[in-house]
């Protein structure tokens, strides 16, 4: 039964996203592409008034998923008009100058082993993330979270607003807690099922959008791919805190920041018109998810915008328009932070200015960040891979991804700088968490920088030269 | 033989050597200069000894299998390449050939490690999609819990006192709805659960709730009274 709900929840999800899916991706991606981004989409959506909803008292029910899934429906039915869809039909940003060889594509066979790999990839991980009971954090207060927000609002909920009550991180945002409330509401005392089918999906929608974004980048995109498959955070049941490990957030958390950068890239584009209000909207609607998600997907967006500011005149304006809009959205995540029992700080900020302690743990902090790339039994070979990529190849184009690995590389540095924690232990429950947050927008900007290498080749080449 | 391919064979023989060194230790420390920097300069927010030697563990199985996978995945990555140069035509050079071809290995590892893990967990009855997931989650805590179920009221408060993360997270999962409350100041552990019950008695801690229960976590995790032969469940106001 509990399962049948998580199925009824997904299914929601994806009806919900249907409508800005189809206004707002792009035209001509297969079905799981399509499936992915709109329950993605639709998470963002029911997330963000569930938990504008909580912050006004009421609790996390049916209700909110099941009418924006009909008004979706309704409104994917009206047609087109032809002024909206350029947005979804333009060509991705990076094969707006020069045309590759047709001998350039992914050979058909290869992206048919390639899909094959990601499917299985994709279900080997949603077993185990749907069939293995929560651990970690997924068990010490994200699910029960999600249990309590189904009674009654945020503010009203003993655990967050009673200091003597068992809780942890009441701070944290609320928007895949009350994605997955209804889950608890609508099942037995004793069931998770429902909720983990949720987050299975979510798995499984992260690997159908990667695998949908790489391969739009040729054959070079196929290979990243290859070396996002391989890691085995994705799969292994015993990596601390993934959701394939009976953990949360993270991969949720992936999603929308691999989806803010997709759409960033297309507010920077060099192809106009794939840049325009659409782009916009979906850039403040998954940015608001993701400060909604994690407290470090605020973190992860300022990144992105000192990053986008600092690498030229291209899409400045854009961002900070985005910036305003996902404020503005987040204002109920803000009002319930404010009115929860404050958290005891995981971060120091005092711990920052002060000499003795900075330089005790500077040069142990950078040889744990780093040793974090090498972190090949949770990231694979990944982080080597994108480092090599962003950071080695010359060409155009390389100053925003370049910028944000050094945002990425800078934030991991401060934390652990001015945690609460030893260092070395902080580093070692959570480092890997935080960088694979980062993973499939970083393969995308690597896969990118590869195709545009490939671009540049092509161009300097005699037969282009000649004409 | 061209130079490249030369190479990519001298980096996957030495690769391979290194997985097999590394193969044939216990634990990987870390360097000896970090080592020898934190103790020269001592971090103010330390572990205990006894967290430090548990943790140096850990870490030290940790880094062994991330240095043998890095290591093994790497030796096969650059052997493909030797062997099938168009690879890094196509990838867009020979090191995103080298980690993209190598993946292929931890990808292998990943898979089998997690079907095998999830075919021996649901025999375990640990991996489960039915409705009762109490005892995949409560493991061997189940029977004490159950059991706790049964002679608190839904509606009488639970403070849970002492550390065990595991035993805290089922327990305060498991009890609901039953109002569950932390005893925030730390308790001595030469203290009884008499001793905490008689103290909680004479405060206001969840005093709004009908009746109030005391749970010793750290002792629920041992196995409870039966095996520890320590109280482990008591009524504050009887």
């Amino acid at each position: 039964m509990s399962a049948a709900v998580g199925v009824g929840l997904v299914a929601l999800q994806i009806l919900a996203g249907l409508f800005l899916a189809r206004r707002l991706g792009r035209a001509g991606e297969p079905w799981w592409a399509r499936a992915s981004l709109a329950f993605a989409l639709g998470g963002a959506v029911i997330g963000l008034a569930q938990v504008a909803l909580s912050a006004l008292g009421f609790a996390a029910g049916l209700g909110v998923p099941v009418g924006i899934a009909v008004v979706s429906v309704l409104a994917a039915r009206l047609p087109r008009q032809p002024a909206s869809t350029p947005a979804s039909t333009a060509a991705s940003t990076a094969a707006a100058s020069t045309p590759l060889p047709a001998t350039d594509g992914l050979d058909r066979h290869a992206r048919r082993v390639l899909l094959g790999l990601t499917l299985v990839v994709g279900l080997v991980g949603a077993s185990a993330s749907a069939g293995l009971p929560f651990r970690s954090d997924g068990s010490k207060f994200w699910a029960p979270r999600a249990r309590e927000l189904a009674t009654a609002g945020a503010l009203e909920v003993p655990a967050l607003v009673d200091e003597y009550r068992v809780a942890f991180h009441r701070t944290y945002p609320l928007l895949v807690p009350t994605l997955l409330a209804p889950a608890f509401a609508h099942s037995s005392p004793d069931a998770m099922v429902g909720a983990k089918v949720v987050l299975a999906a979510y798995h499984l929608a992260l690997l159908g959008l990667v695998a949908a974004a790489l391969l739009r980048c040729g054959p070079r995109g196929g290979w990243v791919l290859l070396a996002f498959l391989g890691s085995p955070l994705l799969m292994r049941t015993e990596i601390r805190e993934s959701v394939v490990a009976g953990g949360f957030v993270d991969e949720v958390v992936a999603v929308y920041l691999l989806l803010l950068v997709m759409t960033v890239e297309r507010l920077r584009g060099a192809v106009a018109r794939d840049g325009g209000t659409g782009a916009v909207l979906l850039a403040v609607l998954v940015g608001a998810a993701l400060v909604a998600t994690k407290l470090e997907g605020a973190l992860a967006l300022a990144c992105v915008l000192v990053a986008v500011l600092l690498a030229g005149p291209r899409g400045r304006g854009k961002m900070l328009v985005v910036c305003g809009g996902v404020l503005l959205l987040s204002v109920p995540t803000l009002w319930i932070r404010g009115g929860v029992i404050p958290d005891e700080p995981i971060v120091s900020w005092a711990g920052l200015v002060d000499p003795a302690s900075l330089g005790a743990r500077f040069v142990p902090v950078l040889y744990e960040v780093f040793a974090t790339l090498l972190d090949a039994s949770a990231l694979g070979l990944l982080p080597l891979l994108v480092v090599v990529v962003l950071t080695g190849l010359p060409g155009r184009g390389r100053a925003y991804p370049r910028l944000l690995l050094l945002g990425l590389l800078g934030f991991l540095v401060l934390v652990y700088l001015g945690t609460t924690m030893d260092v070395a232990r902080h580093v070692h429950t959570s480092a890997h968490r935080l960088l694979f947050q980062w993973m499939p927008a970083l393969a995308l900007l690597a896969a990118r920088a590869l195709q545009r290498a490939r671009e540049d080749d092509v161009a300097a080449s005699p037969e282009a030269a000649g004409g | 033989m061209t130079p490249i391919r030369a190479a990519l064979l001298l980096v996957a023989l030495l690769s391979a050597a290194g997985a097999w060194l590394v193969s044939e230790r216990e634990l990987v420390f870390e360097p000896d200069v970090i080592t020898t920097w934190r103790a020269e300069h001592v971090d103010d927010r330390p572990l205990t000894a006894a967290q430090e030697s548990e943790f140096r563990a850990i870490r030290g199985a940790t880094r062994r299998q991330d240095l043998l996978l890095l290591l093994a995945a790497l030796a096969v990555g650059a052997l493909a390449v030797a062997v099938w140069p168009a690879a890094a035509r196509t990838a867009g050079g020979t090191v995103p050939a080298v980690l993209a071809l190598g993946a292929v290995v931890l990808l292998g590892w990943s898979l089998s490690m997690s079907v095998n893990n999830q075919i021996h967990r649901a025999v375990a009855g640990e991996w489960t999609l039915s409705d009762d997931a109490f005892e995949s989650f409560t493991g061997p805590l189940a029977s004490l819990l159950a059991d706790y179920r049964e002679r608190i009221p839904e509606d009488e408060a639970v403070i849970l006192v002492g550390v065990d993360p595991f035993a805290l997270n089922v327990a305060s999962w498991a009890l609901y709805p039953r109002p569950m409350y932390m005893l925030v100041r730390p308790i001595p552990q030469t203290y009884t659960l008499f001793q905490v019950r008689d103290e909680i008695a004479g405060t206001a801690l969840a005093a709004d709730h009908p009746g109030r229960w005391v749970v010793h976590v750290t002792v629920m995790a041992q196995g409870g009274a039966e095996r520890t032969g320590r109280a482990d469940l008591l009524k504050v106001d009887e």
